[in-house]
């Protein structure tokens, strides 16, 4: 499921094209995107990591990585780099650099350019023939979209602080126990609703890519519905999913309250250890959105959720109150 | 484009020098020459972001004088205030809940 990724598969080449507009400029998009400390993050479908051993960015040059799955399985890939041009292009040669079972052999471009401040990044995976994309076509196309929209969150909040909002609370237990209670639906079913709301679950496939549609029915019989999209699921550390508002059939739709709310926020949940029995929950909101006036609501209420203007407001309530 | 009270308040204050003017408002009231000083703009551009300020509520604009003053709308400012603290405040109850949770259960 993505929002704002879309591929294109042209009828007369052998190629599987992704593309999306990111709410960064070029400079930065370059920057993230051939630099091993922040591809580590972001590369590849939903769920997966890599390492990286070498990384050499040069006309001829090399990339070493491995791509670790969800699943634990690892894939060993290999670019060999054929044109570099900063900020705007890159092309390569893919393969797996001789190890490994699974061998996609490719040419790869990375086109980036420049919409009103935001990027455009177009990437392009060049395949032997038609058939054999078409052969390919469902993992790649599914992978292209993810990746895209992982980078575009990665992105965000380097683009602009005011993208990200952190809360952080510490609990009595190990992580494991945290991971589960915010993980498995008969813990979150004990704590998420406020009193008398009763969370409903319509769907919910717990696994990277997997969707999750819900429903909350309030005390007087309204339910809200929302959709969230898992991007990474790293058990007892880690827990990434996109957000939106849905109607019962999980259509997404925008917030019942406030309509230029983002109609989708990426959640991070971190856990983090700080003794055998207390561990921090670090929750981001990330909003990852190309929408002007999206990003300004997600702005203002930052605003507001980080004091900023609740310290500010509520000075000026006092002084409006003393006059 | 038609936006909610509440969105139009969000939009408004999205913007630096929009806030900049409603922290001014707070001595108390203004009016476009006073307020212009600070920036590096006209008064037509001054005038404009005020027409954003007066159309979503945030602030009033008297009628009665030639200068047509301008001060902070409490009643727009609560809107805002509340709205901004519900959904930190959603989570905050939610992350109460869980900690009881957590406590009422053996692990």
């Amino acid at each position: 499921m993505s929002l704002l990724a879309k591929t294109i598969l042209p009828k007369d080449r052998p190629q599987i094209i992704t593309t999306r507009l990111i709410a960064a400029p070029c400079e930065l998009v370059w920057k993230v995107l051939t630099t091993p400390e922040h591809l580590q993050h972001f590369w590849g479908p939903d769920g997966f990591t890599n390492t990286y051993k070498q990384f050499d960015l040069r006309a001829g040059g090399q990339a070493l990585f491995t791509m670790h799955g969800p699943d634990g399985t690892d894939y060993p890939n290999r670019f060999i780099f054929r044109t570099v041009e900063p900020p705007r292009f890159l092309r390569f040669e893919h393969d797996n650099g001789g190890e490994g079972a699974f061998d996609h052999r490719f040419i790869g471009e990375i086109e980036l350019s420049n919409e009103g401040g935001k990027t455009r990044m177009e990437l392009r995976l060049i395949e032997e023939s038609i058939e054999a994309r078409d052969a390919i076509g469902k993992y790649a196309v599914e992978g292209g979209l993810q990746n895209l929209d992982r980078l575009a969150a990665y992105v965000a909040p380097m683009a602009e602080a005011k993208n990200l909002f952190v809360i952080e609370r510490s609990f009595s237990v190990s992580q494991q126990r945290l991971f589960k209670a915010c993980t498995d639906i008969d813990d979150i079913k004990n704590w998420l609703a406020p009193a008398g709301a009763k969370i409903l679950v319509i769907s919910r496939d717990f696994k990277p890519g997997g969707t999750y549609h819900y429903g909350m029915e309030m005390p007087g019989g309204a339910v809200m519905y929302g959709m969230q999209s898992y991007k990474e699921i790293r058990p007892n550390s880690r827990l990434v999913y996109a957000q939106s508002f849905a109607d019962k059939d999980g259509n997404i739709a925008p917030h019942p309250m406030a309509p230029t709310w983002p109609k989708e926020m990426v959640t991070v949940m971190d856990f983090m250890p700080e003794g055998p029995k207390q561990t921090k929950l670090k929750i981001s909101w990330i909003y990852a959105g190309i929408d002007d006036v999206e990003a300004a609501t997600f702005h203002a209420a930052h605003e507001g959720m980080t004091g900023g203007w609740t310290g500010s407001l509520n000075a000026l309530q006092n002084y409006l109150n003393s006059n | 484009m038609s936006l909610d009270s509440l969105s139009a308040k969000l939009q408004a204050l999205s913007d630096p020098t929009r806030r900049a003017i409603l922290a001014r408002l707070r001595d108390g009231e203004s009016n476009v020459g006073e307020l212009a000083k600070p920036f590096a703009m006209s008064l037509p551009a001054i005038s404009k972001h005020l027409k954003v300020l007066q159309t979503s509520g945030l602030i009033t604009r008297s009628r009665a004088a030639q200068q047509r003053p301008c001060k902070l709308s409490p009643d727009g400012l609560r809107e805002v205030d509340d709205w901004m603290n519900s959904y930190r405040e959603m989570w905050e109850q939610r992350l109460d809940r869980l900690d009881i949770y957590l406590r009422s259960i053996k692990e």
